[in-house]
């Protein structure tokens, strides 16, 4: 029998397992229904085309919405999706009233508009009484040639928006590629910096201060929050301290607690090898004080899956 | 070895596939047969296991999920060549563990992650970088496909298409339930109906711009 029921909560689950948010072991379990369980597999297919149209539509949330571009638009058949839906979308709101129309992206009109205005008038036809007067079909007429001119106008909006878009999306894509590479060049030199500083340090000036900020893991037990100053400029090297290095790869988000949104994800990160932590390079800038922000480390094994191994609670030192 | 033992059923894996791994019409027909489970679909049934495989290697981010899909169906062909049965069942749950293999498989084979640049062309969809007039003529081509494809649909299924996918959050929830309600089904239903639909035209879409 099948886990979900047509609930809200059942489609909230089954979007944040669109969107890679999900537990592991929770993930898994709908792996393996979205394949065996009809009902699941219809209901994923359903809920993942109305995120995308609300994608489409501008109606997620920015959090959800920040996701969406960076985890589900990081592949290339479901950016082509986006882009069916895109079409899709504009082809049904030509039949919507008006507003609706003008509220969403459209694609190009001439093609679109042909066969649809086709379709309606075929509609039209079969709808109106045969013995419908020639004057109302004159009049028909009339507002079939302004409804087109209106569509004619919203359409080529909409291809300018759909153009916006798509430069918006690639751009984001590109952006995220970049600042990938960078983080891990950044990452790899500051490991070499560290290694070769740890030997010069042994060597020359034992106890010296370590160059990045160490993160602990959160407690049950409550303390004190952790209060960090740094430059307000450039990245802030970071260490997040394990409990354990059971997974070959990390990644860390950071979610801004007072704003209630994720402001930044790292790329995937390699445990250090001497001790259990993973480096992490933040730009100084999303970190606003006197903000009090937390990072969600989850590790990621060879099959892809993660998981949730700790979170690192601080506030910026409002000075 | 070529088959491997999971709790008691065996798996081709790829050693074995790799010796011939195009199967016949014969393999073919058995695999429709064998996912109909009794019931004759007229290919349904395999169209929408590829397409459930394909979504599951695509959510773990492997770059080429149909093949991975492919490859899954082509081994359990295999497998049906080779054996009189399959004990388990349903045949979807038999595939998922396939499926699975042949993830860990490619897990191995390949990085998780490939540059943008690296991924292959997508049909009928413009790299950033071409110039205006192509990209302008694949959109072109794309709405060309799309507008043949709405024409293909009856009228009923264009009408639930727009009535089902027009607006958005609350009015669009409201308006599928009075949909549903009209049409004596349960929002469920609507939502699977609406569903293939949809499938149906991206489907559409996309083979008649691969065919140009």
């Amino acid at each position: 029998m099948s886990l979900l029921r047509d609930s809200a909560v059942d489609s909230e689950r089954l979007v944040r397992y669109l969107m890679g948010l999900l537990p592991q072991e929770e993930a898994d379990r709908l792996d393996e229904q979205s394949i065996v369980d009809d009902d699941v597999a219809c209901r994923l297919l359903t809920v993942e085309n109305d995120l995308v149209d609300a994608y489409v539509r501008e109606t997620l949330e920015p959090d959800l919405r920040l996701r969406f571009e960076s985890h589900y638009l990081a592949s290339p058949l479901r950016r082509r999706r986006v882009k069916f839906a895109r079409r899709f979308l504009a082809a049904v709101d030509l039949q919507a009233p008006a507003p609706v129309m003008r509220a969403v992206s459209m694609t190009q009109p001439i093609r679109i508009r042909t066969s649809l205005t086709s379709w309606m008038s075929r509609q039209r036809k079969l709808a109106w009484p045969v013995l419908a007067v020639a004057a109302t079909f004159l009049l028909a007429v009339g507002l079939l040639v302004a409804e087109n001119v209106n569509l004619r106008t919203g359409l080529h909006q909409a291809l300018h928006d759909e153009d916006a878009q798509d430069r918006r999306a690639q751009a984001l894509s590109s952006q995220l590629d970049s600042a990938r590479a960078t983080n891990a060049h950044l990452a790899r030199a500051l490991e070499e910096a560290r290694a070769s500083s740890s030997k010069t340090s042994q060597a020359a000036a034992p106890g010296a201060a370590q160059a990045a900020i160490v993160l602990l893991p959160q407690t049950r037990s409550l303390g004190p929050l952790a209060t960090l100053a740094f430059s307000s400029t450039g990245l802030v090297p970071l260490d997040l301290r394990l409990e354990s290095s059971d997974f070959p790869c990390y990644r860390a988000v950071l979610k801004d607690q007072d704003a209630g949104r994720l402001v930044w994800e790292s790329a995937l990160l390699a445990p250090r090898s001497t001790t259990a932590a993973v480096s992490l390079l933040v730009p100084a800038g999303i970190l606003k004080p006197p903000h009090r922000y937390a990072f969600e480390l989850a590790g990621v094994d060879a099959a892809g899956r993660e998981e949730v191994v700790g979170s690192y609670t601080f506030q910026i030192d409002p000075r | 070895m070529g088959l491997q033992r999971v709790s008691s059923v065996y798996v081709a894996t790829q050693e074995l596939l790799r010796e011939e791994p195009r199967f016949t019409e014969f393999a073919f027909g058995r695999l429709l047969e064998w996912l109909d489970d009794g019931v004759d679909s007229r290919g349904e049934s395999y169209l929408e296991i590829r397409r459930r495989l394909v979504a599951y290697f695509d959510r773990r981010n492997r770059p080429f999920p149909d093949e991975l899909a492919d490859e899954t169906l082509n081994r359990i062909a295999k497998t049906l060549g080779q054996t009189t049965s399959i004990a388990v069942t349903p045949p979807a749950r038999y595939c998922y563990i396939v499926a699975r293999f042949v993830l860990l498989e490619d897990l191995r084979r390949r990085p998780r992650y490939l540059p943008v640049e690296a991924v292959r062309a997508e049909p009928c969809v413009a790299p950033v970088s071409s110039a205006d007039g192509e990209h302008a003529s694949m959109r072109e081509q794309r709405l060309e496909c799309l507008d043949r494809c709405l024409d293909k649909l009856k009228p009923e299924q264009r009408e639930l298409a727009v009535e089902y996918y027009r607006d958005a959050k609350r009015t669009r929830i409201d308006r599928r339930r009075e949909l549903a309600t009209n049409l004596g089904i349960t929002m469920n239903a609507l939502g699977i109906r609406a569903s293939r639909i949809r499938g149906s035209l991206e489907v559409c879409v996309d083979d008649c711009c691969k065919g140009r």
